[in-house]
């Protein structure tokens, strides 16, 4: 029976196999075979720009990022805390927040690793594992995107957050 | 043995053990800092903004990333410094929202890298 199991699951990590490598020849006709080989050193000059805007765009937002944290959401906790307010919610988006700009900060690296990779390839001769690096750096960067989109959703849960506190302090005002 | 053989013995004894010891600093600074750069070229070489080449002159002066929000964490909490934080908080947003599109799919797509057939151009 166990053996029986292990040859089903040893079938299914073929087909699923056999399934990625048909659907990148599906999408990788001869004509593209022939388009990445003709146009290699252009590609790679464009690879390359794309790497230079990548890492500038990184730092630029890594620092809007940390004046969130770091300016913003920690001075606020903080101030909140010392004015005897405590409020779970905001210290969760401040945990969530920090958490996830590290793991934007890996999604980078890991990105930048295999964009690096696919630069240094052989395109010319050999088109067919390049455009298979090519896919994989893109579902790389879309991660960093995922990652992005993860922190504007914190930020709104935040600013959510410190709306509610604003309008529980404008009732206490009216009440008095 | 004559005390002064005895003297010449001990003083080559001690100039050895200081080539080892000259030696085997070498060999650890060597192994420390080839793990140090492994460790680097894997992870932070991409992160590292001091990197020469990493992002140029240029493009160092165009940007506006040094301008940071800062909420001060002393002082009562009251509604009108609530709204002040809140606006602080939409100023860098509405910044990264400009950016949102940075990591999109379009720079790494076939038809940017010009991976198209002549078929599907045409």
């Amino acid at each position: 029976m166990q053996k029986r199991i292990n040859y089903s699951l040893v079938f299914a990590a073929m087909i699923v196999v056999f399934s990625s490598t048909s659907a990148t020849a599906i999408k990788l006709n001869d004509n593209r075979i022939g388009a990445i080989s003709q146009n290699c050193s252009i590609i790679k000059e464009r690879l390359r720009r794309i790497e230079s805007v990548g890492a500038k765009s990184r730092v630029y937002l890594g620092t809007q990022y940390e004046s969130i944290y770091s300016g913003l959401m920690s001075n606020f906790s903080l101030r909140l805390m010392r004015n005897g307010i405590a409020k779970q919610d905001i210290a969760n988006q401040q945990a969530a927040f920090q958490s996830e700009r590290e793991r934007f900060r890996n999604d980078f690296i890991g990105y930048s690793q295999e964009l690096q990779s696919l630069i240094d390839m052989d395109c010319k001769n050999e088109p067919i594992k390049f455009y298979r690096q090519l896919e994989k750096t893109r579902k790389k960067r879309a991660d960093i995107t995922k990652s992005m989109e993860r922190m504007d959703e914190i930020i709104s849960k935040h600013r959510q957050s410190v709306l509610v506190i604003r309008d529980d302090l404008s009732k206490e005002d009216t009440d008095e | 043995m004559s005390k002064k053989e005895d003297k010449d013995k001990k003083t080559i004894h001690g100039g050895r053990n200081l080539i080892i010891l000259c030696l085997g600093s070498i060999a650890i600074a060597l192994i420390t800092t080839s793990v140090s750069l492994y460790f680097y070229s894997k992870g932070d070489i991409y992160i590292d903004r001091s990197r020469p080449g990493y992002i140029s002159e240029d493009e160092k002066h165009n940007t506006d990333d040094d301008i940071q929000e800062k909420y001060s964490n002393e002082g009562a909490i009251t509604e009108k410094n609530l709204t002040e934080y809140i606006e602080e908080l939409d100023r860098v947003s509405e910044r990264i929202n400009a950016s949102k599109n940075d990591f999109g799919p379009d720079p790494l797509s076939d038809d940017n890298l010009m991976i198209t057939s002549n078929d599907e151009e045409e």
